[in-house]
């Protein structure tokens, strides 16, 4: 029977394209950390099944010991396969380190590739330390703390109960169900964090930067899109050339610095982006909101504290803020609709236009500044508007479509006053150089 | 009834006659009878032994006699002085040449063991044999028809892999060339950071390939260097679309 198990097994060491080994080792119980060194192949981690003792498996495959790039292979190249995978090792040490081990260029055929990966088996709760190269890793398990740094690799961690730090270079980033915070670096891969409870500082400089469920949020991102979602906490997103969303942020969101698209929706403290050019569109804002832009297309919906912005030589949207309204742009339409607070708004060359649903919305006194340099005024007032109404413009091209307003003419200018219901806000409406239109709304 | 054999024994018994008949002095007594009776003995053992294998024997009659030195030589033996002895050896060695016995026991077993149940030297060497065979099988044949290990690629999704990295890399470095001497190109506050990632991801590139040199067909590694190869081509076509 031995010569025919012996027959067999040669037969299959020729018929199957490479040759495989398998080293398992037990690793310590008692340890409570563990740091691990693999490279040319993936690492898999695990949680020990109940009642089982921690354990490391390097699984090894060889081919090519002839000519890797032949289409035939020959009787030598098990044996050179064979040679070079007793060469290899896993090294296990008393304090929880485990590496597996190579032979050195020299000792191997050029024309041998191989692969190795290993699997560990640890118990809940340990602590981890993993240093890999050139293959993926996949973390998942109850285990402390974790630390990752990775080279040419995606790099999984999932269900840690520590904080997880992740350093990697080429691979992609990947954590899930993190009870603590998670730092997650790349020199330019992506990276998605899902489920953290804590804190999560997320780098990467040019691909996809997505997290989804967080405490609270530090994002970089040079030229990839960012995108967050559900924090329950503050964010923070520093994304010069990366377009941005991000949306149900519990605290206060701050963008700086971004050339593309920015979209925000549902912010429950205040809301700061500091945009050179592109769009932002930011609705929802539960605290203030302060954009400050340069030739940014500005829409802002629904502000519960007080806005800012100022955006020139772009078109800016205001609707519906509850505090205090500070405005500003040059060139294009700055449009105000249903602003509910103070307002001071500025435009430069381009058209002015403010509408109001109610006025006051909340029945307080309010002082509304608008003002148009260069360009046009357009105003339209409720018909049951409280309101004391000062319209001016510089060259007599005064409009008011307003029931009872007395005109004056000033020189070039024209002047119209008139008080509307109790007159408890104050609007005093001016263009320089060009024509003011007042109407009720529906006219 | 009468044995095949009977003619070639009188013809041997007549040979051994006749060469006593023509010795110079008479044969000594009892010679003939004891010749006659052991080249009988000799003759019938060794006729029972060919005939109880299961395959025609090696030796025929003829040879036996040969062997014995008594196919009608004897006439010379007439001037050697102990004729007696040679007969006499003459029919040993046939009854060594043929043992019965052993001859029975090999028929025995062949017919009654099974092939598997051969003996351990002649099963190494049939295993040797095959596993000769298969050598031979398999240096000969393409094996793509055997089962891969999902982390190397096998031969010929290597080739396909080398042939697609190559084509790749030619399609980037014209996009690189084209726009290196591309005189309108400036370097605009958006371009820098694509010329700082394209930077990067040379490098990357560079690791990825030094990694494969030690490991050409894994796939782990082919499949990170076709992305890094893929994103490098995107880059240089987003640089040169904006520095046109």
């Amino acid at each position: 029977m031995s010569a025919i198990a012996a027959l067999l097994l040669a037969a299959a060491t020729l018929t199957a394209r490479q040759s495989t080994r398998t080293i398992e080792q037990p690793l310590p119980a008692i340890a409570p950390s563990f740091r691990v060194s693999h490279s040319f192949g993936s690492c898999t981690v695990q949680v020990a099944p109940a009642g089982q003792p921690p354990r490391a498996r390097l699984e090894l495959v060889a081919s090519g010991g002839t000519d890797a790039t032949q289409e035939r292979r020959h009787i030598t190249d098990a044996t050179q396969e064979r040679r070079y995978l007793d060469l290899c090792g896993l090294e296990v040490a008393a304090d929880g380190v485990v590496r597996s081990t190579f032979p050195t260029a020299e000792q191997k055929a050029e024309s041998i590739s191989f692969a190795a990966n290993l699997t560990l088996w640890l118990p809940a709760g340990a602590d981890l330390d993993l240093e890999q190269r050139f293959g993926a890793v996949n973390i998942d398990g109850a285990f402390g703390k974790v630390v990752v740094r990775s080279k040419l690799g995606a790099v999984a961690v999932s269900g840690a109960q520590g904080d997880v730090v992740v350093r990697g270079e080429w691979g992609a980033i990947s954590v899930r169900d993190l009870r603590g915070s998670a730092t997650l670096s790349t020199k330019s891969a992506s990276i998605t964090a899902e489920r953290v409870g804590g804190h999560v500082d997320a780098r990467t400089r040019g691909a996809f930067l997505r997290i989804d469920g967080a405490g609270s949020v530090h994002a970089e991102n040079q030229i990839g899109s960012t995108e967050l979602l559900h924090v329950k906490g503050d964010a923070e997103v520093i994304a010069p050339f990366s377009e941005v969303t991000a949306r149900d942020i519990g605290g206060s969101l701050t963008i700086d610095g971004s050339n593309q698209s920015v979209a925000v929706e549902r912010v429950g403290g205040n809301l700061r982006v500091q945009h050179k050019n592109g769009k932002v569109d930011a609705r929802a804002i539960t605290g203030s909101a302060t954009l400050l832009c340069n030739l940014t297309a500005v829409t802002l919906t629904e502000v519960g504290g007080d806005a800012e912005v100022r955006s020139p030589s772009a078109a800016v949207r205001i609707t519906r803020v509850d505090g205090k309204t500070v405005a500003e742009n040059s060139a294009f339409a700055l449009d105000l609709i249903d602003l509910r607070g103070d307002v001071d708004a500025r435009a430069s060359g381009g058209l002015l236009r403010a509408r109001f649903g109610q006025l006051p919305a909340d029945g307080r006194a309010r002082t509304i500044e608008l003002e148009a340099a260069g360009g046009q005024l357009d105003l339209e007032l409720p018909v049951d508007a409280s309101a004391e109404i000062e319209l001016v413009s510089t060259s007599g091209q005064l409009d008011a479509e307003l029931p009872g307003i007395v005109i004056e003419q000033n020189g070039s200018a024209r002047i119209g006053t008139l008080r509307l219901g109790s007159g408890t806000a104050k609007i005093r409406a001016t263009c320089v150089g060009g024509p003011v239109r007042a109407h009720l709304s529906g006219n | 009834m009468n044995s095949p054999d009977e003619p070639f024994k009188e013809r041997f018994n007549e040979r051994i006659a006749d060469a006593a008949r023509s010795l110079r002095r008479p044969a000594p007594p009892g010679l003939f009878e004891r010749a006659l009776a052991a080249a009988h003995d000799a003759d019938t053992a060794h006729v029972a032994a060919a005939r109880s294998l299961t395959r025609p024997t090696p030796f025929t009659f003829a040879q036996v006699m040969e062997r014995a030195g008594a196919d009608g030589t004897l006439t010379e033996l007439d001037e050697r002085t102990d004729l007696d002895q040679r007969i006499d050896a003459a029919a040993r060695s046939l009854v060594r040449s043929a043992p019965a016995g052993m001859l029975a026991a090999i028929r025995r077993g062949a017919s009654s063991r099974p092939l598997l149940r051969l003996s351990s030297r002649t099963a190494l060497v049939l295993a040797a044999s095959l596993v000769a065979a298969f050598a031979l099988f398999f240096s000969t044949h393409d094996d793509d028809a055997a089962p891969a290990h999902p982390a190397l690629l096998a031969a010929d999704a290597l080739r396909q892999s080398s042939a697609e990295e190559a084509a790749l890399t030619a399609r980037a470095d014209t996009l690189a060339a084209q726009f290196a001497s591309n005189p309108t190109r400036v370097d605009e506050e958006s371009q820098s950071p694509l010329l700082e990632e394209l930077t990067f991801l040379e490098s990357a590139i560079e690791e990825c390939r030094d990694a494969l040199s030690q490991s050409q067909a894994h796939r782990y590694l082919r499949d990170q260097l076709k992305q890094l190869n893929e994103r490098r081509l995107e880059l240089l076509a987003q640089l040169s679309e904006r520095g046109t």
